[in-house]
């Protein structure tokens, strides 16, 4: 998209009235300036992915590939046999361990789909409103270029996911980094690298 | 021939004596419509006179998240009859992990057993381990309290899909929508004034949308309806009798008996009084007439669904208006000097084969017609905004009661247990969902004691340390394997739930009443269990009633019919033409509002009925020499009614409405061109003509 009808959109965006919805701050807007940058039709990238919570002793790190294609079709395979390969494709979420003999795993309740559709929305169409919709942003602290996404209150969400903080490249708008945090002290990281993009 | 009176008598000529009956009639009238409303004001009560089930659904908008999230905690508890429809979320979800175990009935109980088994255990702590390496797993799954997915095994006590908030009202999956349950009389306006009232203090702006919904559904108010009636019938008359006096004297005569009537009749059945009684005045019904048409609404006493008392109160009814038709409206003619109405055209009659293929075509037709008819049943009809969080369609109603508060629990917890065995699939919401009766409670003790669950949970702290898994994260599991708590009622009182649970308590004179909510599965046996209640219970008797009754209804109908023509006439003949007509009067009228309307349903037993009468009297001539009775204004009688019920705001009167204006017409047409021939075929050969 030109840079000038991003800046609309945004100015658009900005000029909303009150009660619609706090206007987003300089800041917020220079992140989803910069997020804008880096959409594609698809994505492949390698990932690191880490697991603090209580139920393990020790952190869980597992490595994979995640590919994604628009608008709303995203994988993650870990490398390792005892790891899962996760697929999110039509709103459905599907996780199968990658030892076969190893049970599958009930659907998830729907309070997830916030999580899902923030996901999709990240890695799409880069679309402001899609990513604002039902969530509050804000600007965490930190190094590089991040954004805070949370359930906005009372949304049923709130009970499964606390946050999503999401680091941007500043120069390609890639993301580098997702984490989400569950409510119970979960936190699951996800670090991306060596991105691969398909054309728009 | 009979002796029998033939119309009311003529007046006396006494004048003094010859206004003393209408003067009664319209001064009481009088009195009873101005002292009615007073009466009922002044009864001293600042209580509601009726209490009916209000839900209040609020649609978020575009308001602030944060003064959205804020009203929808405390709304609920601000209005008038507030009844939370769930649990505190936090305290349901803490006495349901609890007793987890106790939860799972005989049918799953092999599950569970294999769920404990040590090769299983592995199997399923392992699938965990790996799937914890997926970056979504765990999201919204509780492992921690459930790690084996056992919540599953106890289909009728699973966490519910609707979610609720810590006030005990009900919110979309998407958060914005809230519903509120209200039991009060308060009108809607009322409410809804209380309701933009918090939305104002909690600063949520206009863009929120406000729906209220009342059950039993709202009626129109009898008293306009009646009026518009008389509007019509007044003109309706002066336009087919072409007499203004006697058009104004038989409106204000059946409006008067309206008002008298109104303490007893109301809403469809004062139109359908009126109706009649306006047509059997302007035929000048005789007194086997009014008494055909009084007994009309007997067979409906053979109809569970129906108030016995409506047939009585129809009774007295007919029998006012017919002492107005006799006493008050000829001495008015005489006093306004009224000029008679022109006497009616003689019908040109059918020949008797064509009257009989003209009844069997429209029988036939008709038939046809109503085997395909859809039953409607109006009050299940959920509001679209309320469907995706309480389906009322589906959802019945238990009341269990006991002496105590503990015993009407566990009597409830009974009754809901009785009610998912004999419906798979039906979801059990209220009190009974978080307690378990003695007898289950001791049974499930006994089915889970061969599992050696202490020996098995110590496996299972021993597989999760294997797989890097800490235990202590899955202690509140650990401890539903002690399977020493159970959910009794006491404990339930006496734990977190406590405080709803007695809150949802009602007490009478005859002790505690708990009422559990059933969501019924969508294929329902038959029959349903009888202590089942509520609208879509009423649905389902409907649907699977209503062609029983109809017939029921309709023959007995038909056996009065003939028998008052008979004792008019005094030949079967007559008699039994009379009640063909009649007959086929109700099938086609019938059939006419499965093709206009598209249902049927049992409101519209009482207005066949009625048709089916008037049909017969106007049907039933002492001899073939005695005048034919005015057909024309007869039938507008039934227009007026007709016209109004089918413009009304209640869905559930147009079909009513077209059952008295299809069938009075067919009735007419054929009382008037087809008897005559259906009498001749009926006749013993020997005494035809």
């Amino acid at each position: 998209m030109p840079r000038r009808t991003a800046l609309a959109l945004l100015a658009c965006l900005a000029l909303r009235p009150a009660s619609v919805a706090a206007a987003p701050s300089r800041a917020i807007i220079k992140r989803i300036e910069a997020w804008r940058r880096g959409g594609a039709a698809g994505l492949t990238a390698r990932y690191r992915c880490t697991r603090r919570t209580s139920m393990l002793w020790d952190p869980l790190v597992v490595h994979g590939t995640l590919v994604f294609a628009a608008p709303d079709r995203l994988e993650l395979r870990d490398d390792e046999p005892t790891g899962a390969t996760t697929r999110l494709a039509g709103g459905v979420l599907t996780i199968g361990a990658n030892d076969p003999a190893l049970p599958s795993v009930p659907t998830p309740p729907p309070a997830t789909a916030w999580l899902h559709e923030h996901l999709l929305a990240l890695f799409a169409a880069r679309d402001a409103d899609a990513l604002q919709q039902g969530a509050r942003l804000s600007v965490p602290r930190g190094p590089g270029l991040q954004l805070l996404l949370s359930p906005e209150r009372g949304h049923p969400a709130e009970a499964v996911v606390e946050h999503l903080r999401v680091r941007i490249d500043p120069d390609t708008g890639a993301l580098l980094e997702l984490e989400w945090a569950h409510p119970e002290g979960d936190r699951v990281t996800l670090e991306l690298s060596d991105h691969r993009l398909a054309p728009v | 021939m009979p002796r029998e009176l033939h119309g009311p008598p003529e007046p006396a000529p006494a004048a003094s004596r010859r206004l003393f009956a209408p003067l009664l009639w319209f001064v009481a009238a009088a009195l009873i419509a101005v002292a009615g409303p007073r009466c009922a004001s002044d009864s001293g009560s600042s209580a509601p006179a009726h209490i009916g089930d209000t839900f209040v659904v609020v649609h978020r908008g575009t308001s602030d998240a944060d003064a959205w999230a804020r009203l929808v905690d405390s709304l609920g508890p601000q209005l008038p009859g507030h009844v939370p429809l769930a649990p505190p979320p936090a305290e349901a979800r803490a006495w349901q992990t609890t007793h987890l175990l106790y939860w799972i009935d005989d049918a799953a109980r092999p599950s569970l057993a294999r769920s404990f088994d040590p090769a299983v255990l592995r199997t399923t702590i392992a699938g965990i381990r790996a799937r914890l390496a997926s970056p979504l797993f765990g999201q919204g799954e509780d492992l921690r309290r459930d790690p084996l997915g056992l919540a599953d095994l106890g289909a009728a006590h699973a966490t519910p899909p609707i979610p609720s908030t810590p006030a005990g009202d009900l919110l979309s999956a998407d958060g914005g929508t809230l519903l509120i349950h209200l039991q009060t009389g308060e009108t809607p306006a009322s409410i809804s004034s209380h309701v933009h009232a918090q939305l104002t203090a909690h600063a949520v702006d206009d863009s929120s949308r406000l729906e209220i919904h009342t059950f039993p559904l709202p009626r129109q108010s009898s008293q306009t309806s009646i009026i518009t009636n008389l509007a019509i019938l007044a003109l309706t008359l002066a336009l087919t009798l072409r007499r203004t006096r006697q058009s104004l004297i038989i409106a204000f005569t059946v409006g008067a008996g309206a008002a008298l009537t109104g303490g007893w009749l109301g809403g469809t059945s004062a139109s359908l009084a009126l109706a009649a009684a306006a047509a059997l005045t302007i035929v000048r019904g005789t007194a086997t007439a009014w008494v055909c048409v009084g007994v009309a609404l007997l067979p409906l006493l053979l109809l569970p669904s129906f108030d016995p008392a409506t047939p009585l109160a129809w009774g007295l009814a007919v029998a006012l208006y017919a002492f107005a038709a006799w006493f008050v409206v000829p001495p008015l003619y005489v006093a306004t000097r009224a000029r008679p109405v022109e006497p009616a055209t003689p019908p040109r009659p059918l020949p008797p084969v064509a009257a009989l293929v003209a009844c069997t075509a429209l029988v036939a037709a008709g038939a046809a017609w109503l085997r395909q008819a859809p039953v409607a049943t109006h009050e299940a009809d959920t509001p679209a905004a309320m469907r995706p969080l309480l389906d009322i369609g589906r959802t019945a109603s238990l009341t269990s009661r006991g002496d105590t508060p503990v015993a009407a629990l566990e009597a409830a917890a009974r009754d809901a247990r009785a009610v998912s065995d004999a419906l798979p699939g039906a979801r059990i919401d209220g009190p009974a969902r978080h307690v378990l009766d003695e007898a289950t409670l001791a049974a499930r003790a006994a089915a889970l004691a061969p599992l050696d669950l202490p020996g098995r949970g110590e496996l299972l702290r021993a597989i999760l340390r294997d797989h890097g898994l800490r235990p202590d994260a899955f202690s509140e599991f650990l401890k539903i394997l002690d399977p020493g708590e159970q959910p009794s009622a006491g404990a339930a009182l006496a734990g977190p739930l406590g405080p709803w649970l007695t809150a949802s308590l009602r007490q009478d004179a005859s002790g505690y009443a708990v009422t559990t909510r059933v969501l019924l599965p969508a294929d329902l046996p038959d029959p349903l269990p009888p202590d089942l209640h509520g609208p879509a219970v009423a649905a389902h008797r409907a649907r699977r009633d209503l062609p029983g009754h109809l017939a029921l209804a309709l023959v007995a109908g038909a056996w009065l019919s003939a028998f008052f023509a008979w004792l008019r006439a005094r030949r079967l003949a007559p008699a039994l033409a009379a009640a063909a007509v009649a007959a086929t009067a109700q099938v086609a009228a019938l059939a006419g509002v499965v093709a206009i309307h598209g249902e049927i349903s049992h409101a519209l037993l009482p207005a066949l009925l009625v048709v089916g009468a008037v049909t017969a009297t106007l049907a039933t001539r002492p001899t073939p020499a005695s005048p034919a009775p005015h057909l024309t204004g007869a039938l507008a009688c039934f227009a007026a009614p007709g016209l109004v019920l089918l413009a009304s705001d209640d869905p559930t009167t147009h079909a009513t409405g077209l059952v008295l204006a299809v069938g009075a017409a067919l009735g007419g047409l054929l009382a008037a061109h087809a008897t005559p021939g259906l009498s001749a075929l009926f006749q013993p050969r020997e005494a035809r003509p």
